[in-house]
C-alpha cells in the first residue's frame, strides 16, 4: 500500500483511496474505540463516526501520521461520547438485552493454546477491560494507547493534546489504579504465577 | 523532590517512577534512586512486580476485531473543491500564457531590429515635411529588450537623421533656436505620420518610387509592431496573474 499515494488521492476527494485506508486502519481504530468505550456498538459508532470526519476533512490533513491522524479524531469521537454520557446519564438498552450469545471476536492467535488457555485468556481480558472502565476518560485513554495500542509517548502527547509530563503522570495513575483493581479482583495471582513461570522457563 | 507542588516522600516518589521506569523513561538519577530504593524496600520491589505483571497482562490483551467494514458508500463520493478542480486548468492556463509571451516576446524583438536597417530610406521622404511644430518629445514604445535612444540634441543646426526603432525615422529641420532643439528628441507624432501619408501622396506621382514605398511600408509595419507590443504587454499581464494565482492556489492545496 502506497500510502502517501493514498493520502494525496483521498485529498483530492477520491473515495476508493480513502476505503483503502479505512480497510488498512479500521481494525486498529474499533480497537480502540472498543478499549475506551467497552462497548461493541458504541465503539462501532465511534469508529464510523471517525472515518466520517476524517474523510470530511481529508483536505486539513497535513503530512503528519495518518494513524496518529485517525487515532486523534477516534479518541476525540470516544471523549465526545463519554462526556454526554456523564451528562446524560441512560439506561443502557442493550444492558436488558441477553447478549450473552453475542461474544467479541478477539483475535487470538491459534498457535498451541488449548481451548481452555482460549477461554481463560477471554476471562482475564474481559476483567482487564472491567478495569479500564473504571478508570478516568483521560487516564483511559492514555492507558489504551499507551498498553493496548502501543505508542509511545510523544504519540500519545499528540493524540491527546497533552504534554509529555501529563502523560507520564496520567499513564502512572492509570496502572497503578488498574493493578489495584486486578489485584482486588484476584485476577493478578494467577497471572504472576504464570508469568513467574514463563521467567522460569526462560 | 516536587511533585505538582507537593513535596513527595521517597515511597511517594518511587511509587511515581514505576510507571517510567518500566517503559525506559528515567533519567539516570531517577533510575538510580529507584533501583536503590527498591533493593532497600522489598514490600516497595512487591509492589512493582505486581504492577509491571499488571502492564504486561494489559499489553497481551487480544485484539479485537472491527465488527463490519467501516468503508464509506460511494453515495458519500464528495466532489473534490473548485479550487482542487481548477487547479490542474490553471496549471496549463500559465504554461500557455508565458508560452505565448515568450513568442510574442521574440517576435516584438525580430521585427523591431529588422526595422532599424530600413530606416535611413523613409528620412528622406518624411524630412522634406516636418515642420518644427511637429516635432515633439512624446515618447515612443520601445521594444523589449531594447534601450531606449538617448535624447539626440540637434543643436548643430545641421539636419540630423534619427532612426526610430519602433516607428518611423524623421530628421529634424534645424532648430532656430539652439536651447530648444539641443532638448528635442526627435519622435513623430500621429500628426506627423499624417504628413508622411501626405509626402506619400506627393511622391507618388513621380516615376520613382522608391522612397514612397518605404515609407508606406514603414507606416505599415509601425502599426503592426504598435499592435504586436500590445500583444506582448497583454499577455505579460495574463502570465503574471495566472501565475500568481496559481501559486496560490498550489499553496493552498498542499
Amino acid at each position: 500500500m502506497n500510502e502517501p499515494a493514498l493520502i494525496e488521492s483521498a485529498r483530492r476527494g477520491d473515495l476508493d483511496a480513502f476505503n483503502t485506508l479505512v480497510v488498512a486502519y479500521q481494525h486498529q481504530v474499533y480497537n480502540l474505540a472498543y478499549r475506551i468505550m467497552g462497548d461493541e456498538a458504541a465503539a462501532a459508532d465511534a469508529a464510523q463516526e471517525a472515518f466520517i470526519s476524517a474523510y470530511k476533512h481529508m483536505a486539513a490533513f497535513r503530512g503528519e501520521s495518518f494513524k496518529s491522524w485517525i487515532y486523534r479524531i477516534v479518541t476525540n469521537a470516544c471523549y465526545d461520547e463519554l462526556r454526554r454520557r456523564k451528562r446524560r446519564p441512560a439506561m443502557s438498552l442493550e444492558g436488558l438485552v441477553d447478549d450473552s450469545d453475542t461474544e467479541i471476536e478477539y483475535d487470538i492467535p491459534d498457535g498451541q493454546a488449548t481451548p481452555e488457555d482460549r477461554a481463560e485468556q477471554r476471562e482475564l481480558a474481559d476483567v482487564i477491560q472491567a478495569g479500564i472502565e473504571t478508570l478516568p476518560p483521560d487516564q483511559r485513554v492514555t492507558l489504551v494507547l499507551s498498553d493496548v495500542q502501543g505508542m509511545s509517548y510523544e504519540e500519545i502527547a499528540t493524540i491527546t493534546g497533552a504534554n509529555l509530563g501529563t502523560v507520564k503522570s496520567r499513564l502512572s495513575r492509570a496502572r497503578a489504579k488498574l493493578r489495584d483493581y486486578l489485584m482486588a479482583s484476584g485476577e493478578l495471582l494467577p497471572g504472576i504465577s504464570r508469568l513467574k513461570a514463563e521467567q522460569e522457563v526462560q | 523532590m516536587r511533585f505538582f507542588g507537593k513535596k513527595l516522600t521517597d515511597e511517594q516518589r518511587a511509587e511515581e517512577l514505576f510507571s517510567p521506569y518500566i517503559d525506559g523513561q528515567v533519567t539516570a538519577g531517577e533510575r538510580e534512586f529507584l533501583e536503590r530504593y527498591l533493593a532497600a524496600h522489598p514490600d516497595a520491589r512487591e509492589k512493582f512486580e505486581i504492577l509491571k505483571t499488571a502492564v504486561r497482562m494489559t499489553r497481551r490483551l487480544p485484539a479485537v476485531k472491527a465488527p463490519r467494514s467501516f468503508a464509506l458508500p460511494r453515495s458519500m463520493a464528495r466532489k473534490p473543491s473548485l479550487t482542487l478542480r481548477l487547479y490542474p486548468a490553471m496549471r496549463l492556463a500559465t504554461v500557455a500564457a508565458m508560452a505565448l509571451f515568450a513568442f510574442a516576446l521574440v517576435g516584438d524583438l525580430a521585427t523591431a531590429s529588422r526595422l532599424v536597417p530600413a530606416m535611413p530610406a523613409a528620412e528622406t521622404v518624411v524630412s522634406a515635411r516636418l515642420t518644427e511644430a511637429q516635432v515633439t518629445e512624446v515618447p515612443t514604445p520601445e521594444p523589449f529588450g531594447v534601450a531606449a535612444p538617448a535624447a539626440t540634441p540637434t543643436a548643430t543646426g545641421a539636419p540630423t537623421a534619427l532612426a526610430l526603432e519602433s516607428t518611423t525615422a524623421v530628421t529634424a529641420t534645424p532648430a532656430p533656436a539652439p536651447a530648444a532643439a539641443a532638448e528635442a528628441t526627435t519622435v513623430v507624432t500621429e500628426q506627423a505620420l499624417a504628413d508622411v501619408g501626405q509626402a506619400r501622396n506627393a511622391v507618388e506621382p513621380t516615376p520613382e518610387p522608391g522612397p514612397a514605398v518605404t515609407t508606406t511600408n514603414t507606416v505599415t509595419t509601425a502599426q503592426q509592431i504598435d499592435a504586436l507590443r500590445v500583444a506582448v504587454f497583454g499577455l505579460a499581464g495574463i502570465t503574471v496573474v495566472l501565475a500568481a494565482a496559481t501559486l496560490i492556489v498550489r499553496l493552498r492545496i498542499h
